[in-house]
This record gives structure tokens, sequence and C-alpha cells, in this order.
């Protein structure tokens, strides 16, 4: 399990620069896991998600036999990494993987796993969990309930009625949206009568279709572009109460804190019936402006997690994963931990040719927002 | 323990194969072989089966070939050998496919024979990789192999000739087949029966894959040598083969190709674009359906969501009580000037409610002259071209009128493929018109030409007129008739067709000529200004600047000076002379969306979405604010000195404008400068300085009626509840096509919960409030679903037993008054030998006869036209159809002539009219059980189960449910699918008030009381009410004679979909004549107080799982 010899290199690399309390493990691929542990690095070293999860689980232990699930797991895993006494080294995360196993079967089996859905994955059963234990510590009256005025409420309305603070359905909010979660609007214009009718959506993630020698702001770009309703798909405007062409477009109307950015790497390839992975040249900033929000752009974001996709097709291949941590970034490929410069981040944008030899590949990239710019 | 005669019986094979390396052969064959061997002796494990298997197939291969070497006529194996002539891969998959069974046979032979290839091994991989494709590859490959090593092994045979495939080659003599005979028997006595079966087989395989080797060979050398021939034959195959699937593919787009290609509305589908979520898929982008210049001849039947509409839909529109009004926006204005003496100006109104009307302005007052009705869509622009009207509709067509005629449309041009959204005529010039659509398209008409009447007459005019068509010569435009007849020819035989102007890539939204013709300009989406010469449709320039869509246009006379008027609230003055914009005034604060011009180009009135009228001065950029309406505006015409308004709203107002002199108006002070900036003038709006009206009211107002902007079909499915801009609720009747109730201002949200009736009735009419009034549409055959009662209809007179249809009586009140017309032309003596296929029907006296043909059985009844369906003669609904010929058309049913056939109207609803013929309808009759509920003392009724027509009476069933019980009949066993006797039909729940009508026989004191709970709708049980049995008596005294039961009327329409549930529910007490009121399942209000019998039906048998589910619930 310890792999002395790369451990102390990047103890030596790092020197005296090794930052305080930090702890950069490898972990241990089981055969096919490296989409969870890339992944896994990633959110260890998402400095506000790591501390809100140990801060919750300190916070809100269950006493006695509580049931294990993913975000105990998850938990633990954190908290075994951060409380090593080795600096480097490697960490097994079988429970973790044996948990993931377990609650999806689409991960069960021993086929290449794709590192996005495993984010989807992860993310959403954390926050069900989290509903869940919000739920049932505020129907149980000697829990600790959020608010005391509210727990009579809900007392009241009795265990199986989920509602939080007398409204109904209302998503519940938890440290997992407030950092990953994002509203998108999509806005639907008629063209005769120019009434716009907007719907809010979330999202966790923005999945853009990338071209050949493109960027995240062009690509950002084309995602919030106007796609015209004409000819046979007529809008059927309320307004006028019939079919008239329209303009409809997709903005961001609240910006996440952590921006995740899905670079739709895939195409399907009618002739070959099947998918393709998608090489192209997206470049990615280290600083990122988004230009296509509602309100005025003024969330600026700065690059710090990287998923990469190592492979020439869809179906397989391997992922690492970069993390920029206390402004060096790390190079984490399972049970390898190395520090990469950051000049060489452009070996991960993709290949303007077809068949190269780099198939290295950013795949999912990671912003956390610098706060509102002047 | 394998018998030493099986290793005998490999020493033959490793000798007839020329093997080289014994061990492999010996491994495979022993491994082949003794599974075969043992399969004699009963095996108790698992391999069994496949060696049973195997050993069958050996049999039967060897059979196979046996037979196939003896006959000579290989019928069988000459087709498969074609076949593998043709296409090497595709054959070795299909021979491997169509001796699937002999795969394991062809397996251990390929095992076998797989070293003796070795030595043709070049041979062997290039077989091999070739049949690779196919998908049982083992034995296509072990074919391949086969016939690679039969290659090897012998020489080739010298070539065959053309006639090889029909006998056998001539080295199968029987010189051959008695030597393969004589060592098969050999082998039998010496090495045991099935290594010696194998081995012949395999022989015999060998033999016939050489032969069809060797065919091949033989054939491809013949193909060679003598191509012309058998290449024939060959590619006849494949061009047959060819054929077929083109044919597949044809009638495959066929069917995906709309019906009529004449130019129809496009409409598209109602398009619920949600967006996919984006946090849960990885593809997040919704599916852009990008159509781009995708020219839309006709609704594609394919995308829609709506029912693939075969045949044409009739609508009917149901007019407001004074149809002398608009009732939707005005779109658009147009002013016609008489000559001064005595002629009065002229106001055309072009509406969203489809129709155009003349108004005759006398002083300050105005009164609708004409009603112009023939669009069936929003008329989107009206123009006057000389003396000819012309106007343009969502319906994607442009019409002519006689301006000043009583409003028949003269021709109907249909060129456009989309929408058109605006015309541009050019003053000077009377015959020059250009129009502008959705899609780009802009063409440019020549008046005259387009008009002219048609050369030749057609076949269909000619009849007309022999069928006594009141006369009027062919060259008449002003009949309606010969407008319908003509329409189909104006872009076809007609001969004319308009200049495009091919440029815009999107839609055109507005147009503008200058007064000679000869400057046409358009504008759209593309945010461009482009200017074209209307006289040829060339491009001549673009002017870019503006940031939206241009919505206005505006040239001055002589065409160096344009107008726009655009989407991002600017109005920009260009230079067409220096090709660059000169100027651009800030004065809205949103879109601008009309605009209006000064006699000298001077000042420009302009109007939008912001609700103002402002006049600009464009040399000095002070602008005012004349007005603020309460709608957007959308069209402004001068007309003296004043300005005439449209808007949304469907009154039209006229404003003072000192057209001739604006400086008056901006002496009165409160203008602003516009600046060139859009932000400026918002921010100015801000700020509080928003500039005041001089003007407060309209000098003068053509009112307008008040549209219909929601509504909602009620359960019943004769009620529509509608709700108008002012916010009045009021309910319809649409069978009668009147108001039946104004509820006034109240919530329609609440009104529509209260009028909830718990009824269900097929949708056989679908509406839309489109025009600003209610259309209601009907297809065939689905309108014809829905039946009810006459006697719940509440109709005088009626029979128990007569079902009306709603959709066939609704026709017939709508062309009530076109078939008195027909049949007083049909009465006028003019000879007629009517060769037209419709009239096949009424005579001329007897229109109120007509035969119904109901479901189940021969139930005529002698209705005249029922009051309820009458439609109102003071203010006629109006009918929107289209027939065989042209396109859609609209008229008021009043103005109906008789003349209207299936070229006009719908072949089905002619049919359903004159001859009572409804569409065939699958008889659906919906079987179900009647079974005694669980904790009920009831004894079994019937066994089998029972079938109920499309709709079902309960007393019918209680009827039944009564004759077995009370009156003791014994059950013949109960055939499945007897009918319920006398007739079972259901009808719908009615508040009690309704009356309860039965027709009971009289029963015997002391029955049982049955209560039928029925629930209704598939999914959710218990949706029934009944009627509480003191109620029933009530209503009906006829009940006190001692026939206690209750009633409970439901209705059961049965639908044709098969996921349809019904169960019935029979509660039967004891004798005692309780009042039992079993509350309303569906509204929970109490449990049943007695044991139910239960009667469950179900449309397809798995959803009797479900009824019973769902009776537990109860």
């Amino acid at each position: 399990m310890v792999m002395g010899a790369t451990g102390s290199k990047l103890e030596k690399a790092l020197g005296e620069q090794f930052p305080e309390g930090e702890r950069y493990f490898g972990l241990e691929n089981f055969g096919n896991t490296c989409y969870c542990n890339s992944v896994l690095q990633v959110l260890y070293f998402c400095i506000p998600f790591r501390e809100q999860l140990l801060d919750y689980y300190e916070n809100n232990k269950i006493v006695g036999d509580a049931e294990e699930n993913l975000l105990t797991c998850l938990t633990d895993l954190f908290s075994q990494i951060s409380s090593q006494k080795k600096k480097t080294g490697v960490i097994s995360p079988r429970r973790f993987v044996q948990r993931v196993k377990k609650q999806n079967e689409l991960f069960r089996s021993y086929m290449h796993q794709d590192a996005h859905e495993f984010l989807n994955f992860l993310l959403n059963e954390l926050v069900d969990i989290l509903e869940r234990e919000s739920n049932a510590a505020n129907a149980s009256p000697e829990a600790s309930s959020s608010s005391s005025s509210s727990s009579s409420e809900k007392v009241a309305n009795g265990p199986s009625n989920p509602t939080v603070n007398g409204l109904r359905k209302d998503p519940f909010v938890t440290w997992v949206h407030d950092s990953f979660q994002g509203i998108l609007t999509n806005e639907t214009r008629c063209l005769r009568c120019e009434t716009v009718t907007a719907r809010d959506e979330t999202f966790f993630d923005l999945s853009l279709d990338i071209e050949q020698n493109s960027s995240i702001t062009s690509c950002l770009k084309n995602f919030s572009s106007t796609e015209t309703l004409n000819a046979e798909d007529k809008f059927f405007c309320d307004k006028c109460c019939s079919l008239q062409e329209a303009q409809k477009r997709m903005k961001i109307k609240k910006p996440p804190s952590i921006l995740v950015i899905h670079l739709k790497r895939f195409k399907y390839i009618e002739h070959l019936g099947r998918n393709k992975k998608l090489s192209y040249r997206v470049v990615f900033p280290m600083e990122l402006k988004l230009m296509n929000t509602v309100e005025d752009p003024d969330t600026e974001y700065s690059l710090f997690a990287v998923v990469v996709h190592i492979g020439t097709g869809p179906n397989h291949g391997h992922y690492v994963s970069l993390v920029k941590s206390h402004n060096h970034w790390l190079y984490f490929d399972d049970e390898t931990v190395e520090m990469i410069d950051e000049s060489t981040m452009h070996k991960y944008f993709g290949s303007s040719q077809e068949y190269s030899s780099n198939t290295e590949h950013g795949y999912i990239l990671f912003y956390e927002s610098l706060g509102k710019s002047s | 323990m394998r018998p030493r005669s099986w290793k005998r019986g490999h020493g033959f094979l490793c000798f007839g194969a020329g093997v080289t390396e014994e061990d492999e052969v010996e491994e495979s064959s022993r491994g082949s072989v003794g599974s075969s061997g043992r399969g004699e002796e009963a095996l108790p494990d698992g391999p069994r089966p496949r060696r049973w298997r195997l050993q069958s197939r050996i049999l039967a291969k060897f059979f196979r070939s046996v037979s196939f070497l003896t006959c000579p006529n290989r019928n069988g194996k000459e087709t498969k050998d074609s076949s593998r002539l043709s296409d090497s891969s595709k054959t070795a998959s299909e021979s491997s496919t169509k001796s699937r069974d002999g795969d394991d046979n062809h397996g251990s032979a390929a095992a076998v024979f797989s070293c003796a290839s070795s030595s043709s091994s070049p041979f062997f991989s290039s077989s091999s990789s070739s049949s690779s494709s196919s998908s049982s590859s083992a034995s296509s490959a072990s074919i391949s192999r086969l016939s690679s090593a039969v290659t090897s092994g012998f020489p080739d045979p010298p070539v065959q000739k053309e006639h090889q495939k029909r006998s056998p080659p001539t080295l199968c003599s029987s010189a051959t087949r008695a030597f393969l005979l004589v060592t098969g028997l050999a082998m039998t006595v010496f090495c045991g029966r099935l290594s010696a079966i194998m081995w012949t087989s395999s022989w015999l395989c060998l033999i016939a894959r050489r032969f069809s080797k060797r065919e091949t060979t033989a054939v491809k050398e013949i193909i060679e040598a003598a191509p012309a021939e058998v290449v024939l034959k060959v590619a006849a195959a494949k061009l047959r083969r060819e054929r077929a699937e083109e044919r597949e593919q044809k009638k495959k787009v066929l069917f995906l190709r709309p019906r009529s290609l004449d130019g129809r509305a496009a409409v598209g589908r109602r398009r619920d674009r949600s967006v996919h979520p984006v946090h849960l898929l990885p593809q997040v982008q919704p599916v852009t359906s990008k159509l781009g210049m995708h020219r839309v001849t006709s609704s594609n039947n394919t995308s829609g969501s709506t029912r693939h509409r075969k045949e044409k839909r009739l609508t009917y529109v149901l007019n407001d009580v004074d149809d002398k009004r608009h009732c939707a926006g005005i779109n658009c204005l147009s002013v016609l000037k008489s000559a001064p003496p005595n002629g009065c100006d002229y106001l055309f109104t072009g509406s969203r409610d489809g129709t155009i009307k003349r108004w005759a302005l006398n002083n300050n007052e105005a009164s609708c002259s004409a009603t112009f009705e023939s669009h069936v869509d929003w008329v989107n622009d009206a123009v006057l071209a000389g003396n000819t009207l012309v106007s343009c509709s969502s319906d994607t067509t442009v019409k002519t009128w006689n301006s000043l005629s009583d409003g028949a449309c003269t021709r109907t041009l249909r060129q456009h493929s989309d929408y058109v959204t605006c015309l541009a005529a050019a003053e000077k010039n009377s015959n020059i018109v250009a129009s502008g659509g959705l899609g780009g398209e802009v063409f440019i008409w020549d008046v005259d030409a387009a008009l002219s009447p048609v050369a030749k007459p057609v076949d269909t005019t000619e009849d007309k007129i022999s069928n006594g068509d009141d006369g009027h010569p062919l060259s008449s435009l002003c009949c309606s008739n010969a407008d319908n007849n003509m329409s189909i020819h104006n872009s076809q035989s007609h001969g004319y067709s308009p200049i495009p102007a091919k440029g815009h890539k999107e839609s055109v939204y507005a147009l503008a000529m200058n007064d000679s013709g000869t400057l046409l300009v358009s504008g759209g989406t593309e945010k461009v200004v482009r200017v074209w010469d209307p006289r040829t449709g060339s491009k001549k320039m673009k002017l870019k600047g503006h940031a939206d869509n241009i919505r206005a246009l505006l040239l001055d006379s002589t065409g160096r000076l344009c107008l726009s008027g655009s989407s991002d609230s600017m109005i920009r003055l260009w230079d067409l002379g220096q090709q660059r914009c000169v100027h651009c005034y800030a004065v809205h604060t949103d879109s601008v969306w009309a605009l209006a011009s000064t006699p000298t180009f001077t000042h420009v009135y302009s109007g939008g979405k912001d609700l103002s009228l402002y006049l600009t001065d464009l040399s000095t950029r002070e602008s005012i604010l004349l007005c603020t309406k309460e709608d957007p505006i959308l069209q402004m015409a001068l007309q003296d000195d004043s300005i005439w308004i449209a808007t949304t709203n469907s009154s039209v107002d006229r404003f003072p404008a000192e057209v001739h002199n604006p400086q008056k108006i901006f002496q009165r002070g409160g203008s602003f400068l516009a600046g060139n900036l859009s932000f400026t003038r918002a921010r100015a709006s801000l700020e509080g300085s928003a500039p005041v009206p001089v003007y407060n009211k309209p000098y003068f107002t053509i009112p307008g009626n008040l549209g219909i902007v929601q509504h909602e079909i009620l359960n019943n499915r004769r009620y529509v509840l509608t709700k108008d801009t002012a916010g009045s609720v009021k309910l319809w009747e649409i069978t009668k096509g009147v108001v039946i109730e104004d509820h006034g201002k109240v919530s329609f949200e609440k009104k529509k919960e209260e009028l909830f009736e718990m009824v269900s009735i097929p949708a056989w009419f679908t509406a839309d409030t489109r025009l600003g009034c209610l259309s209601i549409h009907l297809d065939s055959p689905q309108c014809f679903s829905a039946e009810l009662y006459a006697v719940d209809m509440n109709i005088p007179g009626a029979q128990d037993d007569v079902k009306i249809n709603l959709a066939q009586e609704t026709l017939r009140g709508l062309l009530a008054h076109w078939m008195t017309k027909r049949s007083q032309r049909k009465g006028s003596p003019i000879s007629s030998n009517d060769d037209v296929a419709t009239e096949k029907d009424v005579s001329i006296r007897n229109l109120s006869h007509s035969k119904l043909e109901v479901d189940d059985g021969a139930e005529s009844s002698k209705s005249g036209m029922l009051p309820s369906f009458e439609f109102s003669t003071v203010s006629p609904p109006s009918i929107i159809t289209e027939g065989s010929h042209g396109g859609p058309w609209r008229k008021k049913i009043t103005d109906l002539d008789g003349t209207e056939d299936e070229k006009d109207l719908p072949w089905w609803c002619i049919n359903c009219v004159l001859n009572g013929q409804l569409p065939q309808r699958e008889n659906t009759k919906c079987s179900f059980f009647l079974l005694p509920c669980e904790g009920s003392t009831v004894p079994v009724i019937t066994q089998g189960k029972l079938s109920a027509p499309r709709i079902l009476r309960m007393n019918k069933v209680i009827n039944y449910v009564m004759e077995k019980m009370v009156l003791d009949k014994p059950l013949d066993g109960g055939s499945s699918d007897a009918t319920i006797v006398l007739g079972v039909s259901m009808t719908k729940t009615q508040v009690p008030s309704s009356g309860v009508k039965q027709s009971m026989k009289s029963w015997p004191k002391l029955m049982p009381s049955i209560d039928i709970l029925c629930p209704i709708s598939g999914n959710e049980f218990g949706y029934c009410s009944n009627i509480h049995m003191e109620e029933a008596r009530r209503l009906d005294p006829q009940l006190q004679s001692g026939a206690d039961s209750m009633m409970t009327q439901l209705i059961m329409t049965m639908v044709e979909n098969d996921s349809y549930l019904l169960a019935i529910f029979v509660s039967v007490t004891s004798a005692l004549p309780t009042a039992t009121n079993m509350g309303c399942l569906g509204m929970g209000r109490g449990p049943l107080p007695l044991p139910i019998m239960r009667m469950t039906a179900s449309m397809s048998g798995r959803s009797f799982a479900r009824s019973c589910t769902h009776n537990r619930a109860i």
C-alpha cells in the first residue's frame, strides 16, 4: 500500500511548501474504479465541499447504529484521508466503492464507467440522503431540528408529511446545493407578440457541446445560443392563442459557486451505430468569466480541478484528475500522485488532428467562484 | 470407455481426410464422435440432449444429402446456390441460417477437416474473412472451409455449360453413388452406426459443397464467358429485390408525405418544449430541430402529437351575436379614399378573427358595409391596389377582393408555404403588390395577371355549369363558387406565377414599396433591411444596423429614404442612395411595430409594444407622445388629418394627428429630443420623466366585440366554458352554438370546478380560440364517437331507445341551410343528369328523414332536426373546411348556396348529412363479468362473460340481474358472448333533476333492490354517483309500483383503446325496499352498507386484475 518512493518524491518536490494539514493520498483502483477515484480526488480537494461534509457529519452524527449510506462512507473516506499521519501515500476506498456498487447497479459491473455519470449519481445521492435525514430529524420531536418554531408544526403534520416549514414540495436546499447548484432559465419569445415565457431549471453541471478548436467561452456561448422555432415546429403562444414563430434560448440565471462543466466528448455515429469519442481541442482557461448569464456577467471563476479521460474510444479508457491544491497542481492517477506544472495543462485540451498520440483530454472541468468582480 | 470400434472409426476418418496432424484430429474427432457415439445409451447427465440433437441432425443431414444426390432436380439447393451466386457473404449467412440445425454437424465436420485445408490456407483465410460478417460465422466459416478443403483436395471439374443448374453434374454418376452406398454400409457394419452415418454424411456434404462450389466457379466462368443470359437472370433477381425495397421505401415515403400538396396552411404542432433537466442526463441540449428553410407544403402528420389526420377537417366558428364587429385584434388598416364629390371614405380593417370589414366613414360615423370572409386564419395585412383589395393571412394564402363589393373573394393565390405576414402596394401603380412571409419568401405579383380569368375551363367547372350553377359565366369572378373551383388552378394550370425575390434566409415581417413600384424593401428576423427591384426580383442592397427583428418599414414616395422600426425599439432612417443609415431615433421604450409617415416624409408616427404613439420630427429629432393605448399598437393608417390606430383590441380608434401640419402638435410642448442610443430613451422613462400624452381619448372609436382568450371543454362534451378579454366567463353549448349562461366576471378556474360533472363522453371535437371566437373542429372518424340517448337530452317525444350521434346531428344542423338550398336547386326543372356521386340520397321533399344507423341494430327514428342542434340564423356560425379540390375556405352557414359538393366539403360530411352514413367504426363490444362480491351471499348469476355495446344503460343491467335472480331464470351455462338481454345500454349520469327514465317491466313485490355503481375512467375507480332511491321515487312515480330498485344511470362509453377499464357494481340487498344510498364512491362519503355484487368489465383481459384491487379499495 505504501508507495514509498513516490510519496517521498512528492514530499521532496514540495519540500517546505507542503501545505500544513494537507494530505495527498492516492486511491487504489479495484479494476475499473478510476472513474470513482478521479471524482473523489476532485471532491476531496474542493475545500468548501470537504469542509461542509466533515462539518455536517460532526454535527449530525446520529447515535446508535446508523444505517451506512453513501454519505457516511464518503465522510469516512475523507476523514480517513485527512487524519492520516503520513503526508502522502495510498488509501484503499474499499468500503466506499462497495457502497456505490450496492447503491447503484449501474456501477456494479466491471465495465468501464463514466465519471460524469458517477459524479451526478454521487451528488444526487448525497442530496437524497441529506433530505431524508433532515426529514427524519424534523419528524422526531426529540431530535434537534433546525428551527424551534417550525418543529411544532412538523410534529403536528406527522412524520409522513415531508413538508419543510409548512411548504409543500419545496426543494430542500442542502449544502450540496449551495455548492454545486445553479439555475438555468429557458426563455421563449414569441415573435409576434414578443412575450417572453421563462422557465427555470436547476442544474448541478452544464453539459456543453464541443467543436474542434473551440474554447469553453465559445462553447458556453453556443449553449446559450438562440434557437428558432419555426416552420413545422412553431410555438403555441398563450397570448396569441395560436402557433407562432418563436426564439428560444437558455441562460444561466444563478451561477453556482462551484461550476462544473462537462464536455460532451462523444458523438453518435449513424453509420457505425455507436458512439465515438471526440478528441477535439477545447481550450479551457484558468480564469473564466460567465457571459451568458441573465444579469450582467460579474462572476469570475478559477479552474481548480479537471477530470481527464485517457483513451481513444468512448467505452474504454482511464480517468485521472488534475487538482489544484494550494496553488500547485497535482496529478492523481489512482495510486500515483505527482506534481505537475500549470504550463503543462495545455496537453489536456485535446488534439486538433483526428488521430494523435495524445489521448488525454479534459472531460469535466471544475471552476470555483472567485466572488463577484467589480 | 470407448469401444475399439470407435477408434477404428476415426482411423477411417483420418485416412479419408488426408490428415497431417493425427493428434488434433483424434482429439476433435474423438470429441465429436465420442459425443455422438454415446448417444445410444441413455445418459443421465447434461450433455445428453446435445448429443441427441447432434445425432438427429446428423441423421437429417445424411438423409438430406442422400436425397440430394439421388434426385437430380435440386430445387431446394438450387435457390440456395443461385442466391449464393449473387452475394457470397450473404449466401454464407443465408445458408447458415437455413441449415442452422446442421450447425453442430458442420462444426464437427469442420473440426475434422480444418487441418485438411492447411495447405490451402490463403484461400481459407480469404473465404473465412468473407463470411466473417455473418452472425453464425462458425458454420459459415465451416462451410467455406469445407469448400476450400474440397477445392484443394479435388481438381476442378471441367467447365459446365449453362444448363448445369438444371441437372446435377455428371460427376455424380451412378458409380459414385454406388460406391458411397457400399462404403456407407460397410461403415455401418464394422464401425458402428453413428460414426458411419457421420462419415457418410460428411462425405455427402463434401460432395454437395464441391458440386456447388464447382457450380459457383463454373457459373462464374460461364458469366465471364457468356455473360448475357446468366447475368441477366442474376441481375433480374437483384433488380427485383431492389425494386421491392424501393417500393417499400416509397410506401413509407408516401405514407409520410401528406395527402394534400395544395399549399395548405402550414400548421405546426404544439410542442411542449420542455428542457431536459440538466443535472440528470449527460446530454443536456434540447433537441434542436432546425428545419430552416424547409418548405412546408402542408401539415406533416408524422411529427405531430395530434392524431394522424387522414380526412379533411370540418371546423365551425361560433360567431358572436353582433357580427358587424370584429372579435379579435386588428392586424391591419387601409384607407380607401373615394372620389371627392359624393363618395365617402372607407376603412378596411383586417382582423385576427379572419375577416376583413369595410367601414363606411361618414363624418364621425362608421358603419360596417361589408365583411370579407374567406380566410381561415388571421388576416395579417391588407392593401389596396386600385380597386382591388389584396389581403394576406396566416393560412398561407393571398386573396383578392373587389373592394367595393359585398365581400366575395375573387381570387385565392396559393404561393407561400408558410404564414404570409405582410403586403406592400405601390400607391401610383395599382398593378403591383408584394407579399412576404415566414420562411423568407417574398413574391411580387402582377395583379392583373394574377386575376386574369383561367384560359381553359376544366372538367369540374363544366360539370358545375351543367349542374345548373345559376348560369354564371365562367369569366365571372365574383361568384364564390368560381373562386372555390378556380383556386386550384392558380398555381398550376393558371399559368401565372409571381416573381420571387430570393435572398432572405429567415422570415420576413415587414415590406414597403415606393409609389411607383420600382423599389421594394423587406425586413425580418435577420435584422437586415433588404432592397429589391420588384420588376425583376433582383437584390439591390442590404442595410445592416438593427439589433433585432424588423417589424415595420416605410419608403418615401421617391424611394430614396426608408424608415424602419424594429423590436430593438429603434427607428432608423436610411438613405438608399448612400446605402447607409443616416439617423437613429430612440423614441420608444419597447419594440416598434407600426410606422406611418406624413406625405412629405418629414414626420413619422410610430407605435409599438410600449402602447404609445409618438410623432417624431425626422430632421429635428423632436418627438412627442400623442397618446397611450391599453394594448400594443399593431398598425396605423392616416386619413385626412387624423390617424387610425389598430391594436390587439378589436376596436379601432381615431385620433387627431395634424397630418398636414404636424408642427402644430409640437407647439403644445411636452416633446423631447430622441437620442440615438436605445438605452437613453429607456433610461429616461425609468428616471420618471415619462412624457405626457397629448390626447387622452380618441375622437372616434369603431367598437369591437370582446374576444375569447381562454376556453375549457367541459366533461359532458357539449358545453365549453370561455373567458373573454374583459374577464367575463360564459358557458356555451356548442351543439347550438350559443351562450347559455353568462356568469360575469368570476374566476375561470373556480367556475370550471363548479361545473365539473362526473361523466365521461368521448372527445368528439377539439376547440381553439385562435380567431378570437370558439372554433370547433370535427375530424372524421373520431368525431362520430359520441352518442347519447335522446331521452337524456330532454328531447320531447323521443323514444326510449333512440340514440343520437352528436356529431351527426351537429353536422345536420350546420348544413341545414345548405340542404334546403340544395333541395331547392334539385327541385328546379333544369335537366340534370346527375352523375355526381353524392346524388343518391333522399328525395327532395323528405329532407327530414334520415336513417340513423346505430351500433346495436337497426333502430331508426324519424327525427327531424332536433332542437338541440339548431344553429342560430341570426348570428350563424361559419364553416371552415376543405374539399377535394381547392384549399380551405370559410363561409357562414347561411351563405352556403347548395352548390357545394365533395369538392368543397369533405366527403364524410356529405355522406353523413345526406345519406346518414357514418364511417365504419369497429363494433366495440365490451365484455365483462358479473361476479358476486366478496362477502356477499348473492349467488353467481352468470358464468361467462357478458358483452355490451358502446354505451350501455344501467337499467338494462339491473333488469338483467333481476331477471336472473328474482325470476330465477336458469342459466344455460352462459355462452361467453351473451349480450345482455334487451339490448343493454347505459346512459350518463345526470343530476337527479334530469329525471330517471326507465323501461322496466312490472316486478313482483319483494324484490331485491339493486344498486349499481359504476366507475368510469380506466385508472381511477369509483367515479360514479347514484340516485338516492327516494329521489328516484320522487322523480318517477312509476317507480312506486313496487319496483324497488334504484336506478343509477351512468355513462360508460367504451373507448377504442384497450386500456379502458369498467367495473360495475351491483348491489343487491335483501328483499326490503330500503333506500340504499351508496354515496358517491369517488367522493368517499361513506362505506357501502350492503354487500354488493360485483360486475366487472374490461376491454382487455389484463385489466381484470386491476379491477379486483380497485374493488377492494372500496
